[in-house]
């Protein structure tokens, strides 16, 4: 054959083979087919579930830049407060460095703020966020239409007091080696000079904290340390799973567990943001971490449009803790 | 199933839609999008013997047949859910096209595992094995499907696939417009590159030969 054929001749082999049902070559087990199709649709569905999650994420994401607007005041250029209360601070940003001093507040919107030996300086929000800096402590605040709620810590400690009302918002202090999330909470963070490990230490409530190889729930009065990466203070970190997910619910603070306003549109992204943190929690293993935030979410808000995921979520994590 | 069979899955998904699929039919596509007890089942038998020839005639007798039968029947259940399911007309069609595309997947995979050299190795020992005038024409035949097999797996995905719907199918453009939910430029365009494509491989081969 010099001559290559033409195209739709090529097919013929293909065309002219006749269909054959009988013969050990074309048996097909119909069960196991029945049954694939019966997981193919549950696991459809279980797509349209998680694409249900993520839109809700989504529509978390924007409410979130939203509160952060709110919580800036709604201007662009008066997102924090600063008051030197002790010695003086410096103020980096883009337009240059400034020397702050006692008593004379200034607002700045991002940008470095540095405290000097022997001196304070306090950051204040809108919404009541309060961070106190100490004596040489370095911090960098991201913008808050770019950024969202968090604040960088360089070196030194702060001590962050955040409002409930600001929880759906999960204020974030990153250090080197960890993001300390709060969950409506007094907290203090610091980075050791000697190890530079990240120190946190709660004084109310609970913080979710985020390093290189996993998370932790810390409640209070507890610390937790990078040093160790899991729990450098005896109990410091929250007791192993139980059996039964309902009692690890009840170790966390009683104020935790107090129903929030609701129904509303605001608790949205803070419903999302709890069964998302839940599930991702679950995803890694977190299992006890991740019955706390989900039982949250059901206790503080039992008719969210969440509520059925986070039940199922719930159900599947209790059953993977048990013994 | 019937040659009268134009089904709008647009009825199944959307009752409200002008329905021309079969009342059973449609009745049969919304017990399995609710996962109804024996309609998977039902849509088994009507659609097995559809999916069953298409597989057949890409691939003849392919040793991971029931794997690929159960693949198809998997993605007609996902394609079901999805709401391209309402541009489908045709149900056999319909359900065609998705087993010549597993089946084409099934191609790459061969070629991935180098299956297909081993087969046509295997192809060789028998022409060695036996008088060559008894086994010619399967011998050659053999060697046509691998060859044609292995080129449509190393093709464009979308060319290779619109060259076998209208090969191998026999469906022409809207309808392989309609199928993968492209245009009927589009499809056209595919059809074309895919012949020009093929068409350069074949002369490469009959070069080699007479080389």
């Amino acid at each position: 054959m010099s001559q290559p054929p033409e195209v739709h001749e090529l097919f013929n082999v293909m065309k002219e083979r006749k269909l054959e049902i009988e013969g050990d070559a074309y048996l097909v087990d119909r069960q196991r087919v029945l049954s694939g199709m019966a997981a193919a649709r549950n696991a459809s569905k279980r797509r349209r579930n998680l694409q249900r999650v993520l839109y809700f994420a989504a529509a978390a994401a924007v409410l979130l830049t939203g509160g952060f607007w709110r919580w800036g005041g709604g201007t662009s250029g008066a997102a924090l407060e600063v008051e030197v209360t002790l010695g003086t601070a410096t103020q980096v940003n883009a337009s240059g460095r400034a020397a702050l001093t006692v008593k004379q507040p200034v607002h700045i919107v991002d940008g470095e703020l540095a405290t000097a030996r022997d001196s304070k300086a306090t950051l204040r929000a809108k919404g009541g966020l309060r961070v106190e800096l100490e004596s040489q402590t370095r911090v960098a605040v991201a913008s808050p239409l770019a950024g969202g709620q968090r604040i960088r810590l360089f070196s030194g400690l702060i001590r962050c007091s955040v409002p409930h009302q600001n929880a759906g918002t999960a204020f974030q202090v990153a250090t080197p080696d960890a993001t300390i999330v709060d969950l409506g909470t007094v907290f203090t963070v610091s980075i050791n000079e000697a190890n530079h490990a990240t120190e946190v230490a709660v004084e109310e409530g609970e913080v979710m904290v985020r390093y290189a190889s996993g998370q932790a729930v810390v409640h209070a009065p507890n610390r937790w340390t990078s040093a160790s990466q899991v729990a450098a203070v005896p109990g410091s970190v929250a007791p192993p799973l139980p059996a039964a997910a309902p009692s690890s619910v009840s170790s966390a603070p009683k104020r935790m567990l107090q129903p929030r306003p609701e129904p509303g549109a605001d608790n949205l992204d803070e419903e999302a943001q709890l069964l998302r943190q839940g599930l991702a929690a679950e995803h890694q293993g977190h299992l006890q971490e991740a019955v706390v935030l989900l039982s949250r979410l059901l206790q503080e808000h039992p008719h969210s449009m969440l509520a059925p995921d986070a039940r199922a979520a719930l159900a599947r994590v209790q059953a993977r803790a048990q013994p | 199933m019937p040659a009268s069979s134009r089904k709008p899955l647009l009825s199944v998904v959307a009752p409200e839609a002008p329905a021309s699929l079969t009342q059973t039919q449609a009745e049969l596509l919304r017990g399995v999008l609710r996962g109804d007890p024996g309609a998977d089942a039902a849509l088994y038998e009507t659609l097995y013997p559809i999916v069953a020839h298409a597989l057949q005639k890409v691939l003849h007798q392919p040793p991971d047949y029931e794997d690929l039968v159960q693949a198809a029947f998997e993605r007609i259940v996902r394609s079901l859910q999805k709401p391209s399911a309402l541009e489908i007309e045709n149900l056999g069609a319909w359900a065609s096209a998705i087993a010549v595309r597993v089946a084409l997947d099934g191609l790459r995979a061969r070629i991935r595992e180098r299956a297909v050299f081993n087969r046509d190795a295997g192809s060789a020992d028998i022409a060695q094995a036996v008088p060559e005038r008894e086994f010619e024409p399967q011998v050659n035949a053999r060697r046509e499907l691998n060859w044609l097999q292995g080129e449509l797996a190393a093709m464009n995905p979308e060319q290779a696939e619109a060259l076998m719907l209208h090969h191998v199918l026999g469906l022409e453009l809207p309808e392989i417009a309609s199928l993968t939910h492209v245009s009927e430029s589009a499809a056209q365009k595919r059809l074309s590159r895919g012949h020009l494509e093929l068409k350069r491989r074949a002369e490469k081969r009959a070069k080699g030969r007479v080389r």
